[in-house]
């Protein structure tokens, strides 16, 4: 292991006894180990900035691999995690980011010699990955609370005693917030990246699209992300229809990701 | 030190409330008042009169303490002792720490994990103190006490889920809506409940209540009771599309809020979430109106369904809470028990100092006029002698403490010491 390696590994370790600690407090309903998690969390995204930089540094966007393409998306999700935690003082949105880093950190590290395929660069092509994974990795974090909320929501609305840790949870209207606050931030992202996407796609391919399947998916994704915030902005959807689309964007992207990229013939299976 | 604690006392369960009034130490637990005097074999006195328990500890040597203290607060209020006696319960050393632990940590109140009582207990130690009745057992039991009672409420659930109807109201409040203080409240009729449920709003910050009445009148004298406004009833539902919460108590014979209204209420307030609570019986809100999105309702049965299982929830705790007071029991009890040593740690220390001081004083003598640094000098090393000879008897005596499951081997390695050293 040399020392450009060390964050990596650093990261991946404090994200996992953030994930054990996380659990442990959560379970165990103890402020003081939830509050443990949250500093190994941010510590884990402190190791985790430094491996991004490196890699940059490293000159990983000249041949982007399939594991370079994984670890800028996981610190996305991991600072809309940190955000949503510091601005509206959720501290469960880390114990969601933590597993999440450590999965998709670990695969990053997992698949980092696999070679890059493409001849891909330009500032275009820079902004449509990162525009991407800004609305990834929020509607990431809009999901997670989807999925809280849904829980909650149910238990709430059918009399169900909210038990143990249950207690503990965000209210619903906060669990909300989170939901709003990512389709306002992720949608614009999202369709910025796509778009980009689509004039590299011209000027280095000569059209705008080529028919891959990930295109496809892509728009489908843009297409959910648009009704989610059109729904949210004109009509006031709020509480259980935005979570479970979310969840269902969120399921889509995951889908783009593994499955898309890795098992079927497109261009992106970088 | 042979001091034993002894707690008396009457509670909720053993005497009525016409016989706690009786003996009620209410009056008798200030500073110029004190019911418990420190003489006659007391050393330590506490008093603690709520409106649900009177109890009396106090510390002495043996059981003269116990009795005398019944005779000085059937005095106080008049009474005999025998009067007293039947409604009476009595504990002594870990019987009564351990009950004075559940007391605090509210373990033995009427309302399981009510906080109030430790807020007396401190009343009740703060007065002691002032009193001059607090020593070093009652000091460090009634801090053990408040640090007991802490750690069950950190480490169980025994006070954290409402049991009252209104409060739990309140709670499922806040499980929907985070910031109490962004939402609005409207309550409709004027009913004892109601008011008390708005009260817990208002206390957990609600910004705005309103209470619309058929009776104006009525629902200005609520509003004002509750710093809210009154709002004319037949204006209801343009009022509810700005309310995110609503307690309704009427004595309307049928529903005066059904589903189709509140589907067009929810079109105006943009499906912004609304808690309903409906105390009212018959129901003022037609129970269909739970199936729309974003409404939850909540009415008299659910509330009380939730406080059962609060309750439940509570005994169930209460377990565990025990468990950590009979830990805290036996800890207490070990230090009552380091006490035994500490007047023979005492005679040792000064036997050591005594003999320093009378062989530096010889030496300093023999050597003539010295000058300070040597004089220093020796001292120091004197002092230093007497101190490592004493740490091997005081630390067999920590030691055969720390070691032995039975007092026993402890009082030997004392008797051991002290016939050793020749301590009186």
């Amino acid at each position: 292991m040399t020392w450009t390696e060390l964050p990596s590994y650093l990261c991946l370790a404090l994200y996992a006894l953030a994930t054990v600690a996380s659990l442990a407090g959560v379970l165990g309903r103890s402020a003081r180990v939830k509050k443990l998690a949250c500093l190994l969390c941010a510590g884990g995204f402190v190791a985790h900035t430094l491996w991004l930089v490196i890699s940059i540094a490293g000159g990983a966007f000249s041949a982007v691999s399939r594991g370079f393409y994984l670890l800028p998306l996981s610190w996305c999700l991991a600072l809309a995690g940190l955000l949503v935690a510091r601005r509206q003082k959720m501290d469960i949105a880390l114990h969601f980011v933590a597993p999440w880093g450590f999965f998709l950190g670990s695969c990053a590290l997992g698949f980092s010699g696999t070679p890059g395929s493409l001849p891909l660069a330009g500032p275009l092509f820079i902004l449509h990955l990162a525009a991407i994974f800004v609305g990834v990795g929020v509607m990431a974090v809009a999901a997670g609370a989807g999925a809280l909320f849904l829980w909650q929501e149910n238990a709430i609305k059918h009399k169900t005693p909210l038990e143990g840790f249950r207690k503990d949870l965000p209210a619903l209207g906060a669990l909300d917030r989170v939901n709003a606050m990512a389709t306002l931030v992720g949608f614009p992202c999202y369709s910025l990246g796509i778009l980009c996407g689509f004039l590299w796609a011209r000027i280095s391919w000569g059209s705008f699209m080529s028919g891959d399947f990930k295109e496809w998916i892509s728009l489908f994704i843009l297409a959910l992300y648009a009704l989610l915030f059109h729904q949210r902005q004109a009509l006031g959807w709020r509480g259980r229809k935005p979570a479970i689309l979310a969840l269902i964007i969120f399921a889509a992207s995951l889908f783009s990701m593994f499955v898309v990229n890795t098992v079927l013939s497109t261009q992106h299976g970088f | 030190m042979n001091s034993t604690i002894h707690l008396i006392g009457i509670n909720h369960r053993t005497a009525a409330v016409e016989i706690r009034e009786k003996f009620a130490l209410t009056n008798f637990c200030s500073p110029e008042t004190w019911a418990i005097p420190t003489s006659d074999g007391i050393s330590e006195s506490l008093i603690l009169s709520t409106c649900n328990r009177v109890e009396v500890l106090v510390v002495g040597e043996g059981d003269a303490p116990r009795q005398r203290a019944l005779e000085c607060w059937a005095k106080a209020r008049g009474r005999t002792v025998e009067e007293l006696e039947p409604y009476l319960y009595q504990y002594k050393n870990d019987e009564a720490i351990r009950h004075l632990f559940n007391v605090a940590s509210s373990l033995d109140s009427l309302v399981l994990g009510e906080p109030q009582i430790l807020g007396q207990l401190k009343a009740a130690y703060r007065k002691a103190t002032q009193s001059h009745c607090a020593g070093t057992i009652i000091n460090r039991l009634l801090h053990k006490a408040f640090s007991v009672a802490k750690r069950v409420r950190s480490e169980t659930g025994v006070a954290s889920s409402a049991v009252s109807i209104s409060y739990a109201a309140v709670e499922l409040a806040k499980q929907i809506f985070d910031d109490m203080s962004r939402h609005n409240a409207l309550i409709i009729g004027a009913g004892e409940m109601a008011e008390l449920a708005a009260m817990h709003l208002r206390q957990a910050g609600v910004k705005r209540i309103r209470v619309a009445n058929r009776t104006y009148a009525r629902a200005e004298e609520l509003a004002q009771r509750l710093g809210g406004e009154a709002v004319p009833f037949d204006q209801l539902f343009s009022h509810l599309v700005d309310t995110d919460i609503v307690i309704s108590s009427t004595g309307a014979p049928d529903a005066i809020i059904h589903a189709s209204d509140m589907r067009d209420v929810l079109k105006k307030r943009k499906n912004r979430p609304m808690f309903l609570i409906d105390i009212a019986m018959p129901r003022d809100i037609e129970p269909s109106v739970n199936t729309l999105d974003n409404i939850y309702l909540y009415d008299i049965d659910d509330l009380k369904e939730v406080v059962e299982e609060h309750i439940a929830e509570r005994r169930k705790e209460a377990v565990r809470a025990r468990a950590i007071v009979d830990e805290e029991t036996a800890a207490f009890h070990q230090w009552l028990d380091s006490l035994t040593l500490q007047p023979t740690i005492v005679a040792l220390v000064e036997r050591g100092q005594r003999i320093m001081e009378e062989e530096l004083a010889k030496t300093l003598h023999r050597l003539g006029p010295v000058d300070d640094a040597t004089r220093e000098a020796l001292e120091i090393m004197a002092d230093s002698l007497v101190r490592r000879f004493n740490h091997e008897p005081i630390s067999f005596m920590k030691d055969r403490f720390h070691e032995a499951a039975n007092p026993e081997y402890t009082m030997q390695a004392v008797d051991t010491v002290r016939r050793v050293f020749n301590l009186k």
